[in-house]
């Protein structure tokens, strides 16, 4: 008789957990804008390695935290329980969601990882094969799934996007793969923005809070950017796959943790000198923010749409030409912000 | 044009209309669509149960031809079935469309560049059969 979905999370958490004991590393606290969460690592390669990207500080006390067992399996930990279900995907590197018993549970093939949240008690379980076997995406943005549960429970919203801004606010730089807002983001680290995130951020009203202070680049964006590369944490894998950064060591002191929203931005890759903006139809900008986001959700929440179409219609959208001269864009940026700024005075 | 009344696939079709132009987003394709405040309004008329036939009624009255308006409707209601963001309704009548201003062709851009999110890493969903319930 196959294993309920309740009775598989119970196993897990406490084969996870054990080993968590095991480890002796105590937890740590991660904090997004009112999200929180009690992340307790079974290895120093979990908590030293997965974790780094993420906002990480003390363990949050009480109860408004989501408590994560994090377990890999690596050479010699702990074996993941067998899934009690029968594999419907087809490929072994599918991804296949799940739901019963009040829980939640994601699969995913090509990261070989296992993810269960429990939302009645704000306990998850993550199991990883092994960490050096996870793709750059997961590297990058660890925990995606987790997180995208959690977050909607706690009032935010992850989205497809970029974030910088000055002391005035931050603009939420929106378009789907290879319209320029990641190098557009990047192209302000070492300026005097500050930086939330190149392509996941948080969004809670009209406020962004940084997830992940990583970057991703492809070899065309690095010759773009050569002051990145010594930074790049995979430079054999580049050609095969994005090369990977890790922002705090250098630009802690730029990272965010979140800002207001003045603007939103669509860039576009257009070969002008120096780069330029204008307004744009809130149309637009909403057919760039909310298809993206939406189909990288691993679950659906129908508050998601409706969160992006209210931000949209809150705040002034602008398009963003820009071209090689990527060192004027922090600049023109800032002349942005200022003008949103005063259009949300002048509208109040 | 015949009186088939449509609905908005509701359990796939997420869409809202920003400054007359409405933003249509099929969540089960991977597709996304944009369509002019024509295309919009009639969207609209839609998702109150307007009769195909009394949306063109309702753009005539105001002097355009009626063959062209019938025409210009069909088309756009033929990419929203094909598109499954509109599905059939058995409901003989729909409600009265309320009267429109000069008639513009109703225009609706598809967008495909995103499709790849979904058929490249598709979810599989497991339910049913597939995972036993704690107490079964």
């Amino acid at each position: 008789m196959m294993e309920s979905l309740g009775d598989y999370y119970d196993r897990c958490r406490a084969s996870a957990a054990a080993a968590a004991g095991m480890g002796g590393l105590g937890a740590v606290g991660c904090r997004i804008g009112l999200a929180a969460l009690r992340l307790t690592c079974g290895n120093a390669r979990l908590r030293g390695g997965l974790l780094r990207p993420l906002p990480l500080g003390l363990a949050p006390a009480g109860d408004g935290a989501l408590d994560v067992v994090l377990a890999e399996t690596g050479v010699d930990g702990p074996a993941c329980p067998p899934i009690p279900w029968v594999r419907q995907g087809g490929a072994p590197d599918s991804v296949e969601r799940c739901r019963a018993d009040g829980i939640e549970a994601i699969v995913e093939g090509p990261a070989d990882t296992l993810t269960m949240l429990h939302g009645e008690r704000r306990e998850a379980v993550y199991w990883v094969r092994m960490i050096e076997g996870l793709p750059v995406y997961e590297r990058c943005a660890p925990l995606r799934p987790l997180l995208q549960w959690w977050l909607d429970r706690s009032g935010l919203q992850l989205v497809h996007g970029a974030a910088v801004g000055t002391r005035e606010g931050g603009v939420l730089l929106v378009g789907r793969g290879g319209s320029g807002k990641s190098t557009t983001a990047l192209a302000c680290l070492g300026s005097d923005l500050y930086y939330a995130g190149d392509d996941y951020v948080a969004v809670a009203g009209r406020s962004v809070c940084r997830v992940y202070s990583t970057a991703k680049m492809d070899a065309r964006t690095l010759e773009l950017l050569p002051h990145l590369r010594d930074l790049i944490e995979n430079p054999g894998d580049l050609g095969r796959e994005k090369g990977y950064a890790l922002l705090e060591p250098r630009y802690g002191a730029r990272l965010a943790v979140s800002m207001p929203l003045r603007a939103i931005v669509v860039p576009r890759v257009a070969g002008v000198s120096p780069p330029r903006f204008r307004p744009i139809g809130r149309a637009q900008a909403l057919a760039a923010l909310a298809p993206s986001t939406l189909f990288q959700r691993r679950s659906t929440a129908p508050g998601c749409f409706d969160a992006m179409t209210a931000l949209v219609k809150a705040l002034p959208c602008y398009l963003l030409d820009v071209g090689p001269g990527l060192g004027d864009i922090p600049g023109c940026l800032t002349d942005l912000i200022g003008e949103a700024a005063a259009r949300g005075e002048a509208d109040r | 044009m015949d009186n088939q009344v449509y609905k908005v696939n509701a359990g796939a079709v997420q869409s809202d209309i920003i400054d007359g132009e409405a933003v249509v987003i099929h969540t089960e394709t991977g597709r996304y669509f944009c369509m002019n405040p024509a295309g919009s309004t009639l969207w609209q008329w839609l998702a109150g149960g307007a009769s195909a036939a009394s949306m063109v009624e309702a753009l005539a009255a105001g002097g355009a031809d009626r063959t062209a308006v019938a025409e210009a409707v069909g088309e756009f209601l033929q990419v929203l079935v094909r598109e499954n963001l509109v599905v059939e309704t058995p409901t003989p009548e729909g409600r009265p469309a309320p009267t429109g201003g000069a008639f513009q062709v109703p225009r609706v851009e598809v967008y495909t560049d995103m499709e790849q999110f979904l058929l490249v890493d598709p979810v599989h969903e497991i339910d049913g059969e597939g995972i036993p319930k704690k107490g079964t």
